[in-house]
């Protein structure tokens, strides 16, 4: 994307932001079989951490994990204010730490946002430390940005998912979560840490979280997820900065295993 | 005017009599038409059982121009009719005084002059009762005016009204001495002037009632209501539900124009009930005003809501504040229209101020706009009135002093004048708040710090926001930035909570700068004047300026170089170094001002191709030199 629209958009566009920063596991492991009809080739293999069976066909966990970011996208750009509000951006763990999309208003990114997020592919490890310190050096950059031209901005936002545990530089991964929790301690982060199936390790997503402990996702419900983020979303941007933002604990329920 | 005035007269004059202490001074017992205000109060005062208080030193002076010709000549030279007048005035008390309709007040240290009595009674009892003075002196008036406004500093006042006696024996408005011109629109009410039941008190304690109301149904689309307004009672019926939010659902009703809201069994407290009666007890009848006109009862007579009038447009945060919704749906606006916009804001915040009416939670998702001149006050049951407090509000539009704050308590119309500070510095910079700036730290800490950016005059902080703002700023009237500098930055002279300008200091600055552009003088000196957005700063009368001959955008003469401008003048075409293939830009400054040949070669090429010949050249030499033999 051009750096010099991303900068046009922060002088013209008053609207106080909505930094997100969606931090998303694509390893190897979101490639099981969530649902559909499968057919077993009978060969078998083994990556991130455990021996799996190769299928053909079938519903992947990154396949709804897919649906559910594009659903968040085509909400936010459905509300008038959030349109114009809320920036995304987006780091993938899977082998390494990816930057997907980095943040900017939703318009500007809506070209290449489609074939960006629907070309993921699920493989390699779980460096989720790594993921994590680059998407807070975007946060870190965008603020920046944001001050240099005299914007306002919400307290930004954190979605960390993942399905596994993390296994990449364990010194990564500890700074990750003492840059996190500095944040968040300070509310200048809201952190939202959610355990994808069963072997998501709960403890681990805990220690980026000292406000509210992590949440596990109901099922495979991606969507349920993101369509509660992006009214949340739409509703912190027609509060005004400052306000403390109220989650709709009750819409929780519909996503998380309480 | 006159037809409005006689017709709230006797009203009024009841209220009056019921609720003031009257006191009335000489010059009104000395006019023509007094006679007739007697005919007009004496039934009340009687009906009522209460009296009109005349201070002993008005008698005594009464009675020295009733029974002296000579001292009336010396004394008011240019009334041939005061003895006469005098004479008739003594008559008159000595019958109120038989009936006991009027009382004498003496005080041991009145001193004789009448004037020192009323002050220093309306100044003792202004905490305990509400007065009313009729004088035909203007400055007296003014006095006790001002004594009345205090009521701001002193909490708990009560009210004092200043009028005088007409031709017609009715109660007028009397301008305070100090007033010597005709006042502008935006004074022509002064608060004392609005007939009291249009009018709110002040207090200082906020009401608190717990509990909620018994409530068995809650009327949805179809169910048949009762509205409710003193003695009118009628029958209407809840057609298609409108919209729903947190405190409850809005519907269209059988009354075309008006809906009703109704509200969620929990929302349903004595408090609100007790809010809404008061609210419906004075007549608030601004256009576009949605104000409470009648309580909804359910087929039990139980409260579930009230009546309002049916509001349409889009809120200010999805259309104005948005520069590309803005654009969207309002594609036609210029300068005008957002000046204009402000002035019709104004008016209606001025009619509620003026009530003392205070919004409290003004911001702009409850402001509708259909045009500049037709807009929708919505949300107005959370109005404060009196002791009921306006309990939300959005931190952006609070004010420095209620900053971090837990909770909102009585809101003061110096607080709320920051809202509205806040609200038209967003019009004119459409959705950019005063206080966002570079380096700033957070919106709260900005506005406690007072860390206001733009600029006036020399003085300057350098900070403020990237992008148009600046141009929009500039593009003000002197007047206005220096009123918005003054309320926001924090040494300012408006910075404090009570010098901070009300809507009426607003409304005329607003009028003049929409009446400066409409008659073309804006555009005339700059014909950027009418852009929402200009593109450059305001032109300086004392600078002359010209059109860059490359861009054709203007600036200061002493900027353009040769005609060109600075950014032009680094710009131009690019080519690739016939050589190397390197990206270079044949500058319009070697274009134009050095006035040189587009060059072949990059300069790194050049130089290379130098010290090859140079290499070249000396071996050439010593190969010469070896040829002859050296």
């Amino acid at each position: 994307m051009n750096d010099l629209m991303r900068q046009e958009d922060l002088f013209s566009n008053p609207t106080t932001r909505v930094p997100i920063c969606l931090c998303l596991d694509v390893s190897a492991s979101m490639d099981r079989i969530v649902g559909g009809q499968t057919r077993d080739t009978g060969r078998k293999v083994f990556v991130d951490g455990r021996e799996w069976n190769i299928v053909e066909g079938g519903v992947t966990a990154l396949h709804e994990m897919i649906e559910g970011v594009n659903l968040f996208y085509d909400n936010l750009l459905d509300d008038d204010v959030a349109r114009y509000a809320a920036e995304v951006c987006i780091v993938t763990f899977g082998g390494k730490a990816q930057l997907v999309m980095d943040f900017a208003n939703l318009d500007r990114q809506e070209g290449e946002r489609q074939q960006k997020i629907s070309n993921l592919t699920a493989q390699g490890e779980t460096p989720m430390g790594e993921a994590v310190n680059m998407a807070l050096n975007c946060l870190e950059a965008r603020k920046n940005e944001f001050k240099e031209a005299g914007v306002d901005y919400y307290q930004p936002w954190l979605v960390l998912m993942t399905d596994g545990e993390p296994n990449g530089a364990s010194s990564e991964f500890e700074r990750a979560v003492a840059r996190t929790n500095d944040l968040a301690k300070v509310r200048k982060l809201t952190v939202f840490p959610i355990g994808i199936g069963d072997e998501a390790d709960m403890n681990c997503l805990a220690k980026f979280s000292p406000r509210r402990p992590p949440l596990k996702l109901k099922g495979m419900n991606f969507k349920k997820f993101f369509e509660w983020l992006s009214a949340s979303v739409s509703r912190t941007s027609q509060s005004m900065p400052g306000d403390t933002v109220k989650l709709d604990m009750e819409g929780i329920k519909g996503w998380a295993e309480l | 005017m006159e037809t409005r005035q006689e017709k709230i007269q006797p009203e009024f004059l009841e209220r009056c009599v019921k609720d003031c202490k009257i006191f009335i001074d000489t010059s009104s017992f000395l006019e023509e038409s007094t006679g007739k205000f007697f005919q007009n109060i004496v039934p009340i005062l009687q009906r009522e059982g209460k009296a009109i208080i005349m201070p002993k030193s008005v008698g005594l002076e009464l009675m020295k121009l009733a029974n002296n010709p000579d001292y009336c000549k010396k004394k008011y030279s240019n009334n041939p009719n005061l003895n006469a007048l005098a004479i008739n005035a003594v008559k008159n008390i000595n019958v109120l005084k038989k009936a006991g309709l009027i009382e004498i007040h003496g005080d041991p240290d009145d001193g004789d002059f009448a004037d020192n009595v009323f002050l220093h009674v309306l100044t003792k009892k202004r905490m305990q009762y509400d007065m009313l003075l009729i004088t035909q002196d203007r400055g007296l008036a003014g006095e006790a005016i001002r004594i009345g406004k205090d009521n701001r500093a002193v909490h708990g006042m009560k009210k004092i009204f200043v009028q005088r006696i007409d031709k017609n024996g009715f109660l007028q408005k009397i301008f305070d001495g100090k007033e010597s011109k005709p006042a502008s629109p935006a004074e022509t009410t002064s608060r004392s002037e609005i007939p009291l039941n249009e009018r709110f008190a002040f207090t200082k304690e906020v009401t608190q009632i717990a509990g909620n109301m018994p409530v068995t149904k809650i009327p949805v689309a179809g169910d048949t209501v009762t509205a409710v307004r003193n003695n009118d009672r009628r029958q209407i019926q809840l057609l298609e539900e409108l919209g729903a939010g947190g405190e409850g659902s809005v519907y269209k009703t059988s009354i075309s124009g008006y809906v009703a809201k109704i509200y969620k069994p929990e929302k349903l407290t004595r408090l609100r009930y007790e809010k809404l009666k008061l609210m419906l007890s004075k007549n608030i009848n601004c256009e576009g005003v949605c104000f409470p006109l009648a309580l909804i009862l359910n087929q039990r007579d139980e409260f579930v809501g009230y009546l309002m009038r049916a509001a349409s447009g889009r809120d200010l945060g999805k259309s104005v504040f948005m520069p590309m919704l803005l654009k969207k749906y309002f594609p036609r606006w210029n300068k005008i229209d957002t000046v204009q916009l402000c002035v019709t804001i104004l008016k209606k915040l001025k009619y509620l101020h003026d009530r003392n009416v205070i919004l409290g939670d003004i911001n702009p998702y409850n402001i509708l706009v259909v045009s500049p001149t037709e807009i929708y006050f919505v949300d107005t049951d959370s109005y404060q009135v009196e002791g009921f407090i306006c309990p939300v509000g959005m931190p952006l539009f609070t004010a420095p002093e209620l900053q971090n704050q837990k909770e909102y308590g009585l809101r003061t119309l110096g607080n709320e004048n920051f809202a509205v500070a806040t609200l038209l510095f967003m019009i004119m910079h459409p959705g950019k708040p005063p206080y966002a700036m570079q380096d700033g730290v957070g919106i709260k800490e900005n506005i406690i710090s007072g860390e206001f950016s733009y600029p006036l005059g020399e003085r300057k902080t350098g900070k403020v926001p990237k992008g148009p703002w600046r141009y929009c700023w500039s593009h003000l009237t002197y007047q206005i930035k220096s009123t918005f500098y003054e309320t926001f930055w924090r040494d300012g002279t408006l910075h404090s909570e009570k010098k901070r300008p009300g809507t009426g200091v607003w409304l005329r600055l607003f009028e003049y700068y929409l009446d400066l552009l409409k008659s073309g003088k804006m555009s005339a000196q700059d014909e950027e004047a009418l852009l929402i957005f200009p593109t450059r700063f305001k032109r300086d009368r004392n600078k002359t300026y010209a059109k860059c001959k490359l861009c054709g955008k203007e600036f200061e003469d002493e900027k353009l170089q040769d005609g060109i401008c600075r950014a032009c003048l680094n710009k131009g075409e690019k080519y690739f170094c016939k050589r190397c293939g390197r990206e270079m830009i044949y500058t319009n400054r070697q274009k134009y001002i050095e006035k040189v040949e587009r060059p072949k070669f990059c300069g790194r090429c050049v130089k290379n191709q130098r010290r090859k010949n140079e290499v070249e050249e000396r071996r050439a030499i010593l190969e010469l030199f070896k040829n002859r033999g050296y």
